[in-house]
């Protein structure tokens, strides 16, 4: 087994940069070579390879209870289950309750029904966990600082300036987000709207229930309806579902 | 109509593998973020506790995120990851309730929690003893550095920040910061594999 301790800098430098993808084409095709011909240099590389990996895995695992924070603190901690045994008394008594609204709510005008909707649906979207310090999207998790204090005009002009200059699903879809926030559904509309036009955005599933919901609050059902159809999220789902009621 | 959905399913596919190989860490977020409640309600449905839910759904993650860089996993599409990763997490679960050590939990104090461990079954391991003993060792050796090289190594080599990025952060310049992954990773060598010289 090569000796791992003794390599030297410069060695290092350069079995680095070809495991780390720095090498032009011909550079790394001469490297390869280099390696097949040298089997000591090789084992050099493959254990490298072996240790970035496994650094990578553990820098991984790390973050994950940083990732954890984030469940904690969005809004679907409200669909976590119940513990056993102890509401169900509770839950009969919601469920009078929620069946004497039903019947109250069937008999009130439509547009009522979908302000009702909405409220009971919406919650703003509870942005990104802030991490500063992050280079290159400073400027984004700084707008994202002021959306979660509430300053919607100020993140929206942030990221509109940055939107500008680069558009991308993710800045549109905070910027619908946040449009929705301070009540502006009709505003919000486009921005969600491109959002989908990304089909491999990880916010599409959002983004379709969040402009089921604008159009909800335009008062525009029939668009609601539509939109909503194309995804099977579970919020989307249950949103038709009363909606079809 | 069957191909262009197939095409947009293709391209999905590359963008979540792309997102993994780089450590993308929003997305990385979201789809961890997005996944533990269902994979909670499992896991207390069955016997399970919120920490162990977590430590099983972390798990599981870190196997999805293998399998994907390493091809054994290719995704045809969010929801496919999604329930790919769901699948890992119930079979987790699913081998550490027929396991040994936790039929011993049953009938010894059920008030003593166990930190979950993904060492016990060997028929669903992945590697091989002596493998995953190095592995280990790395992982540990990795854990145990001092801040500022763990900080620095992961910077360059799981967020994948350039030199200059990472020189800027560190206010130092870029040769000294190279300089300073060399000692880090010199250093790192030696606390995982000295030890084998120990036995």
């Amino acid at each position: 087994m090569a000796d791992q301790k003794n390599l030297s800098q410069e060695l290092f430098e350069r079995i680095d940069k070809y495991v780390l993808g720095e090498l032009s084409p011909t550079e790394r095709h001469a490297f390869e070579k280099e390696m097949l011909e040298d089997s000591i240099l090789l084992q050099h590389v493959n254990e490298h390879k072996y240790l970035v990996e496994h650094i990578e895995k553990q820098a991984l695992r790390d973050k994950l209870d940083d990732y954890h924070k984030t469940i904690a603190s969005s809004s679907s901690s409200k669909g976590l289950p119940l513990k056993h045994g102890f509401n169900w008394r509770y839950g009969v008594a919601a469920s009078i309750v929620l069946l004497m609204g039903l019947f109250a709510v069937w008999q009130l005008s439509p547009s009522l029904n979908n302000e009702r909707l909405y409220s009971k649906h919406y919650e703003p979207d509870p942005g990104l966990p802030t991490v500063m310090g992050s280079g290159e999207h400073y400027e984004f998790y700084d707008a994202m600082v002021s959306y979660k204090h509430g300053d919607y005009e100020i993140a929206i002009a942030k990221w509109e300036a940055q939107n500008k200059r680069r558009s991308s699903d993710t800045l549109n879809f905070f910027l619908g987000s946040a449009y929705l926030a301070k009540e502006d559904a009709k505003a919000s509309i486009p921005y969600f709207k491109r959002v989908m036009e990304v089909s491999s955005s990880i916010f599409i599933n959002e983004a379709y229930f969040y402009l089921g919901l604008a159009f909800l609050k335009n008062r525009d059902e029939k668009s609601a309806i539509e939109v909503l159809k194309k995804s099977d999220s579970e919020k989307c789902r249950l949103l038709l579902l009363e909606l079809n009621d | 109509m069957q191909r262009e959905k197939q095409n947009r399913n293709s391209q999905n596919g590359h963008t979540l593998i792309k997102n993994f190989s780089e450590n993308n860490e929003t997305v990385l977020r979201k789809i961890y973020a997005d996944n533990f409640r269902k994979v909670n309600a499992f896991v207390l449905q069955n016997n399970g506790s919120e920490p162990q839910s977590k430590d099983i759904y972390q798990e599981a993650f870190i196997v999805l995120w293998e399998k994907i860089r390493s091809g054994q996993f290719i995704p045809e599409s969010l929801s496919s990851l999604n329930g790919y990763l769901y699948t890992i997490a119930k079979n987790k679960w699913m081998d550490y309730l027929r396991s040994a050590r936790y039929k011993k939990t049953k009938i010894l104090d059920v008030s003593m929690e166990m930190k979950f461990q993904n060492t016990e079954d060997p028929d669903r391991s992945e590697a091989n003893d002596e493998a995953s003993g190095r592995a280990k060792r790395i992982m540990d050796a990795f854990k145990q550095m001092g801040k500022a090289c763990k900080d620095l190594l992961s910077k360059v080599y799981f967020e994948k920040k350039s030199m200059k990025e990472i020189g800027f952060e560190l206010e130092l310049d870029a040769a000294s910061a190279r300089n300073k992954k060399y000692r880090c990773m010199q250093k790192l060598r030696e606390l995982a594999f000295n030890k084998s010289k120990h036995g």
